[in-house]
């Protein structure tokens, strides 16, 4: 019973400093109506059949220019090969845009239940899609001003820029292998996630453990606090001897690299957030008889919570710039791997191959991240701006 | 007030992406606005402060850029983006890796090679602990490079396709920093390292290694040139002539080089243009192989070529003929009869002693605020 009524409490009264009353944040959501309203054409309440819009026409139009472009617009840059999977793409999104904008209307909303999964999955996608039709059209118009200023006007100079065909064709290319007999982007991006993943969380763990004793125990703080600030600013280049010598194994060397990078943001978030838990719920929670474990589970650490999770992501942050660095400590393949040896050969379409591969792992943790703090601190819906 | 804010953004932004291109410290910028007809005679000499650029220094200290009528500039730069410095026009003129620069040029990167400056430096060396004595004995083994790419990665390769293992297959290739490649030996992580100087006289010197490729004294490697001058397309395109005389100047500064190496190691010293000191720095020069040419660079361009599509590094479809003519330029007055009838003094002080010991030049690297020479980090 005391658990759940602190709880609360710490709910209650952990109200930061911008709380909105319910008042202010009724226009708040009224403009985000409006704007999802501009956005789409299709947002319509569920049930309701949608208008049918001109809009959900754009990438098809996108398309539609980019591929004229590619086609009739005289090459400037010097490449070795027709292009194909480019112009490839670009045909399939047109007839893709033209089949979805006409039955833009069948596509809804729908709460996916264990029955309906692919049809609701499919839905919803379309449903973006038509509803994110001008974002989409603007996604194709970047292409063809990529492709306008590299390969057909060369604007920029080779071998930096290559053309959106070349890095396409280049995914494909290097997808089972990436020449010399050498693993490809299939296996990079196996054992890059598995680095980022296992380094990550060992060291968010490591900083939310690490954190909660310095930020608790004075003991811990006396002593880790100087230490965090020898360790904290070490780039992680200059670790690279250390790996060598604690871990004989190359992916244990980078997993510690990686796990270093991120134990130090959510140690210190962590360890500030715990420090600054506001007395009075201590006070109470002792007056109710709390013991230290349930201060330190109960009541200091979900109020830790938000900043813990500023730290995970300033960590995730920093997991990926080190990455680089941790496959270059004898790993077989990885992302980072991969495009130290292009920069090596001046190969910029494996360059720009491996960074779209890690700007969409990145965007996907990130989102999963942003998923698993609001379900966490779902509390502050409506407490805070949302 | 906020189109005020806007603009500032908007040039901090522009400020950000004009310092994130790859810079270089210039002391003066370029004079832009120099008539298209008229040829410049104003040069910028790219350098990283290494030991093997003492032909740079030489030429700047003994007035050999002046001779040619050339107003020089130095332009020190970083190992990540020399390539890349040289390419975008951060100066016009160094000499450099011929293996480092050739995949890059298939790839479009606009520089020319003009002329062999020295010859070997790269090694292949296996640890001492195992018994792996020749090249041949790779096979199945683990091989630690500073990074696929690197010229001492390209070199054991080539060494490998020669002798009848597959790089792709029968061995499998790690990689490290060079400064961690004798950590790894010792470990145990890696059977065998690709290498550069110093690196390898450092290993060897420790008895961690021993060597079973040496690009300065293996057949046909030994007769090649590693580091040529390279130019700028663009600034070549425009300047023909300067690009000739910057070329003359650094053959002959390489000459005098070989000729005094004691010297050019003092002044490369001395004049602060590498951190060094002169004992260290005159045994590292003097272990190169200063003999300039110009066929032995041409040919160099080529065989390097050839062994580097041979290993599968090169596309399949470069026509090589065509490689070699796009990245070597002849320039007028460059040649090896200019070369041969090219005398250059010789100092009494000049030369370095003989007969001193490898341990001692290991010594030597060891004290602090030494550098390395060719291929660090990458």
């Amino acid at each position: 019973m005391p658990a759940h009524g602190i709880a609360t409490l710490v709910a209650d009264a952990t109200q930061p400093a911008d709380v909105e009353s319910p008042a202010a944040a009724s226009p708040a959501q009224n403009s985000q109506a409006d704007r999802a309203a501009v956005a789409a054409p299709a947002a319509t309440p569920p049930g309701k059949v949608a208008r049918f819009g001109a809009v959900a026409f754009a990438p098809t139009v996108a398309a539609a220019i980019a591929l004229a472009v590619h086609r009739w617009v005289p090459n400037g840059q010097k490449i070795d090969q027709p292009t194909r999977l480019y112009p490839r793409l670009l045909l399939i999104l047109l007839v893709a845009g033209v089949v979805v904008g006409l039955t833009q209307q069948l596509w809804r909303r729908i709460k996916p239940t264990p029955w309906n999964f692919p049809l609701a999955f499919v839905s919803n996608a379309l449903h973006w899609c038509v509803a994110s039709a001008p974002v989409l059209a603007a996604g194709i118009l970047l292409l063809c001003a990529w492709d306008l200023v590299t390969l057909k006007l060369a604007l920029v100079p080779l071998p930096y820029f290559p053309g959106p065909d070349a890095v396409f064709q280049t995914l494909v290319n290097d997808w089972a292998s990436s020449g010399q007999g050498q693993p490809g982007l299939a296996e990079c991006m196996t054992s890059s996630l598995f680095l980022l993943l296992s380094g990550y969380f060992v060291g968010s763990f490591l900083g939310v453990v690490c954190g909660v004793m310095i930020g608790w125990f004075p003991a811990a703080r006396y002593w880790g606090v100087p230490v965090m600030k020898l360790v904290g600013p070490v780039p992680a280049t200059a670790l690279i001897p250390m790996a060598l010598m604690l871990f004989r194994n190359p992916t244990l060397s980078a997993v510690w690299l990686i796990a270093l990078a991120v134990w130090f943001p959510v140690t210190m978030l962590t360890l500030s957030g715990v420090m600054n838990v506001r007395a009075s719920y201590l006070d109470v929670a002792r007056t109710l008889g709390a013991g230290r474990a349930y201060l330190i589970f109960r009541v200091a650490l979900p109020a830790a919570l938000p900043n813990i999770f500023v730290g995970l992501f300033m960590g995730l942050g920093s997991s990926f710039l080190t990455l680089v660095v941790a496959e270059g400590v004898g790993v077989q393949a990885g992302l980072g791997w991969y495009i130290d040896w292009a920069r090596a050969y001046s190969d910029y379409a494996k360059v720009y191959a491996a960074l779209i591969i890690m700007a969409a792992y990145f965007s996907t943790i990130m989102t999963l991240l942003f998923r698993v703090r609001d379900h966490v601190l779902v509390w502050q819906k409506g407490v805070i701006k949302w | 007030m906020s189109n005020r804010r806007t603009s500032l953004a908007v040039m901090l932004l522009l400020a950000a992406v004009i310092l994130a291109v790859p810079g270089c410290k210039k002391h003066d910028a370029p004079d832009a606005a120099a008539s298209p007809a008229g040829e410049t005679n104003k040069i910028r000499v790219g350098y990283i402060g290494l030991t093997c650029e003492a032909p740079i220094f030489s030429a700047v200290e003994k007035g050999f850029f002046k001779e040619e009528g050339l107003d020089v500039e130095l332009v020190r730069c970083q190992w990540a983006t020399y390539k890349d410095a040289l390419a975008l026009g951060r100066f016009d003129v160094t000499h450099h890796l011929v293996m480092y620069f050739l995949k890059p040029i298939e790839q479009g990167l606009d520089v020319k090679f003009t002329g062999g400056i020295h010859r070997g430096c790269l090694r292949v060396q296996a640890g001492t602990k195992g018994d792996i004595l020749t090249i041949k004995d790779l096979k199945g083994k683990i091989v630690g490079v500073p990074g696929l790419g690197t010229p001492p990665f390209m070199f054991a390769t080539r060494v490998m396709a020669a002798n009848g293992i597959d790089p792709s297959r029968d061995v499998k290739w790690r990689v490290y920093p060079a400064g961690e490649l004798g950590l790894a030996v010792k470990r145990g992580l890696v059977d065998a390292v690709a290498n550069s100087e110093p690196v390898g006289s450092l290993l060897l010197a420790e008895g961690t290694v021993r060597t079973i490729a040496d690009q300065a004294k293996d057949a046909p490697y030994k007769d090649e040139y590693c580091c040529a001058v390279l130019v700028n397309g663009q600034f070549y395109a425009k300047n023909p002539k300067a690009t000739a005389a910057a070329t003359r100047a650094l053959l002959k500064a390489a000459k005098w080089v070989d000729t005094n190496p004691a010297a050019a190691a003092r002044l490369s010293v001395e004049k602060k243009y590498i951190a060094s000191n002169v004992n260290l720095n005159a045994h590292a020069i003097s272990n190169l192989d200063y003999v300039p040419s110009i066929s032995g660079a041409e040919k160099a361009v080529l065989q390097s070529a050839q062994d580097m599509k041979a290993a599968g590094m090169l596309m399949p479809q470069t026509d090589l003929e065509q490689l070699a003519a796009k990245a070597f330029v002849h320039l007028p007055g460059v040649t090896d009869e200019w070369l041969k009838s090219l005398e250059v003094e010789k100092l009494a002080d000049g030369d370095v002693p003989p007969g001193e010991d490898i341990r001692q030049y290991a010594q030597l690297i060891n004290a602090p605020g030494a550098k390395n020479c060719c291929i660090g980090r990458k």
